[in-house]
């Protein structure tokens, strides 16, 4: 009997305040702190000069060196995430517009092993060209896509009704352009262009000169 | 009439950065040149990168993303059962004892979600477009978790009607929030629309490098 107290006063209590904290420790521990790979946080030489002439000199130049990085021109950022473009400044949105992004779909050809995935590149871009009543020359991917064989003749590949009035290039085969699926702007369908509305379109490629930065996340 | 005529090849081929107020009319204050110096270089080395990375902004009480050093995306702070002390204590546990400006995000926890779409629109969207209905479900969030380590943690809500994705795993998270807060870890919570939430829920991956301006 005595055996039994103890057991249920002392040791019964000191066993489930033991599991809490064991629960409580195992619950609470951290992973260790890992940046994503491509990024440097190096901080070590982040000392200024102890005479203030040359901290000042110093600082100064950080100081320009950043802000030579935003524009001084208003740029354009695609949201891939919400599927929204901007043109903007620093400080300012000049246009806010719906769009769409790549799908991240992936097409195989099972043929020739050919792979493709639909996703909008994303980083730094500049606009290269602007081009008004675009054509859209068909890459071999949208006859696979359809289950048909990829044609011999160029002109065969060639379709005027599909990529709106205007479109926009920001490089390697990537444009900014219209859609005839307006109904799936702000959703992730694209090949890896980005469509926008034919109004949006308009102001856009109107305010956009050739040389305009893009910044894609 | 002479048409231009352009073949594009569209789609996917084979195979402010505002930091701290200027000090230019301030006298000079060697620690406070410091702080500035360290944070801007800080900055310059994430931008190398050019990929985006998260940026609290303490002074302008906003959330951002940058790519190198250029903002392109920021949203207000709007604060709802926490307040400006929390901030602080937030902003002065992130910095630590060795005022740590940069810190990756250690993962992210998803309350609930709700899809705006039903399945059987979505399938007939998917038929017509070639693409996998699953990517045109977009998850919104309902709420949502960012953690760093410390326990701090930024929690989003949005208006989404969330239906839990897991009660076992939200249960454990509750659990280890309501112990780890009389430890005197920060937790904020952030009121966001449910576009600006995707954003924010989208990009944020766990190793995403989090520069701090601090309070």
């Amino acid at each position: 009997m005595a055996v039994k107290k103890v057991l249920l006063i002392v040791i019964l209590p000191v066993f489930t305040i033991a599991a809490i904290v064991l629960f409580a420790l195992a619950i609470n521990r951290e992973k260790p702190e890992v940046i994503a790979e491509g990024y440097s946080v190096d901080t070590l030489s982040t000392e200024l000069p102890d005479e203030e002439k040359k901290a000042k000199k110093e600082l100064e130049t950080a100081r320009k060196t950043l802000d030579k990085l935003t524009p001084a021109k208003p740029y354009i950022v695609i949201d891939t995430h919400a599927n929204r473009i901007y043109m903007r400044t620093k400080d300012k949105i000049i246009l806010d517009a719906r769009c769409s992004t790549g799908s991240g779909g992936e097409l195989i050809d099972s043929i020739t092993g050919r792979r493709w995935i639909f996703d909008t590149p994303r980083g730094i871009f500049k606009i290269r060209r602007k081009v008004t009543e675009p054509w859209w020359r068909k890459p071999d991917w949208a006859f696979i896509e359809e289950g048909e064989a990829v044609p011999k003749k160029e002109a065969d590949r060639l379709d005027p009704n599909v990529m709106g009035d205007y479109a926009l290039d920001f490089g390697d085969g990537f444009f900014i352009h219209g859609t005839i699926y307006e109904r799936l702007l702000g959703v992730n369908v694209t090949h890896g262009c980005v469509r926008l509305g034919s109004e949006d379109l308009d102001s856009l490629y109107k305010q956009t000169p050739i040389g305009t930065y893009v910044y894609i996340f | 009439m002479a048409l231009t005529v352009m073949f594009v090849s569209c789609g996917k081929k084979q195979a402010e950065s505002q930091t701290t107020a200027g000090t230019e009319s301030k006298p000079w204050v060697q620690s406070d040149a410091e702080s500035e110096y360290r944070l801007i270089r800080a900055e310059l080395n994430l931008a190398e990168a050019k990929k985006p990375y998260l940026v609290l902004n303490f002074p302008r009480k906003q959330v951002e993303f940058r790519l190198n050093g250029v903002l392109v995306w920021e949203f207000p702070m709007d604060l709802i059962e926490t307040d400006e002390s929390d901030l602080k204590g937030f902003s002065d546990d992130f910095l630590g004892s060795k005022q740590t400006l940069v810190r990756p995000i250690l993962e992210k926890h998803l309350f609930g979600s709700k899809g705006l779409t039903p399945d059987s629109v979505l399938a007939i969207i998917s038929e017509a477009t070639r693409v996998n209905a699953e990517l045109l479900q977009r998850e919104l969030p309902s709420r949502f978790q960012l953690h760093w380590a410390g326990g701090l943690t930024i929690d989003v809500r949005t208006d989404v009607e969330g239906v839990p994705k897991s009660k076992l795993q939200n249960t454990i998270v509750d659990i280890k929030q309501a112990i780890a807060r009389p430890l005197g870890r920060e937790i904020i919570i952030l009121r966001m629309p449910r576009e600006s939430a995707l954003t924010l829920y989208r990009a944020t991956l766990p190793g995403l490098p989090t520069l701090i301006i601090p309070a």
